[in-house]
């Protein structure tokens, strides 16, 4: 075993359980719930054994193993960006509503004081 | 005329120049509305007296996640027709009437100010350009003829107002504005208006700069909504 792999296996390890470990006390099996231990799962046996990539790799009509890796961290990196930039124009829109909201509302109860408190539609 | 006109002004930092353009709005029209955009100065302060209303974002959102505001207050008051303004006082009071009449009238759904058909004074060249390019974009993007395309003096019907949905915040929204006359196949007309670029103007508008980044957040938007 390599040096690295002694340091990285148990990191690796301890990472899978607490997914799993977080899966158990979920007890609800979805696909997203499922991501994080497949991923350390997969992370902890390419560390193990490298040729288990490059297999896949050559399956797969890629050369090398790392090249496989580098591909699937491009696509995960662009989905992400894609992901958190949807979610972000999300929450700024709800921001906005909130902001407009309370805007609108403090107009009414200003309007509502000036006419010496009858209620004014808001 | 017993139809109500409401003018909206989205104001951010503006407390130098605000007071003035207000007091000449209201002057002739009783319903201005103005949303200060969580201005970080005495924008809102210097208005108390001012007889507008006034609603304050709490955090800046951006001029056109103010002026959704400013429209929905008003539709909430009853207007008839909203017309929006800019703050900084390059727009001419005069011209609101101008705006306003083809809505009245019925001829159209929204009139849009156009500095091209009407007279600018002192706009300087780069300026220039820059606009042109973002009519030559808002043809190509949002397939829409108009010689101006980023004028914040605008006029809408009610129920245009009310059909409206500003989603962009900040300054995009112009652009996203005439996706909306397109979607909904309203009627438009360009108003020539007379636009008086001045020293605080210049300083407080957009700078050409910024025309880049405001095109790439619209394509951006187009790609992935």
């Amino acid at each position: 075993m390599t040096r690295f792999q002694l340091v990285i296996l148990p990191v690796i390890t301890v990472l899978f359980a607490r997914s799993l470990l977080l899966l158990i006390r979920v007890r609800r099996l979805s696909g997203p719930s499922l991501l994080g231990p497949v991923i350390w799962l997969m992370a902890g046996l390419a560390i193990l054994n490298p040729d288990f990539t490059t297999e896949i790799a050559k399956s797969m009509g890629i050369g090398r193993g790392a090249d496989l890796l580098i591909y699937l961290s491009a696509l995960a990196f662009l989905f992400l960006a894609f992901y958190v930039y949807q979610r972000f124009q999300r929450v700024d829109s709800a921001l906005t509503e909130l902001t407009r909201h309370i805007a609108i509302r403090e107009a009414g109860v200003a309007a509502s004081d000036r006419a010496g408190g009858r209620d004014v539609p808001s | 005329m017993n139809r109500r006109i409401f003018v909206v002004i989205a104001a951010y930092n503006e407390s130098r120049a605000i007071a003035p353009v207000v007091a000449r709005v209201r002057a002739k029209y009783p319903h201005v509305v103005v949303v200060d955009d969580g201005s970080t100065d005495a924008t809102t302060e210097c208005l108390q007296s001012s007889g507008a209303h006034l609603l304050r974002h709490r955090i800046n959102r951006g001029q056109g996640a103010a002026l959704q505001t400013g429209i929905r207050f008003a539709l909430m008051q009853g207007a008839d027709v909203i017309v929006t303004f800019d703050a900084d006082g390059q727009h001419d009071e005069a011209d609101i009437d101008v705006m306003a009449a083809p809505i009245l009238r019925g001829e159209c759904d929204v009139t849009l100010g156009s500095r091209f058909l009407g007279s600018v004074g002192n706009m300087p060249f780069t300026r220039r350009i820059v606009l042109k390019l973002a009519v030559a974009f808002t043809r190509v993007i949002s397939n829409i003829r108009v010689t101006d395309a980023h004028n914040g003096f605008r006029a809408f019907s009610r129920d245009a107002a009310a059909g409206l949905r500003i989603t962009m915040d900040r300054m995009a929204h112009a652009s996203e504005i005439l996706d909306e006359i397109r979607r909904n196949n309203w009627r438009f007309q360009e108003i020539p208006v007379r636009i008086s670029y001045s020293a605080y103007s210049l300083a407080k508008g957009q700078s050409s700069w910024n025309a880049l980044r405001i095109g790439s957040e619209m394509l951006f938007r187009k790609i992935t909504m």
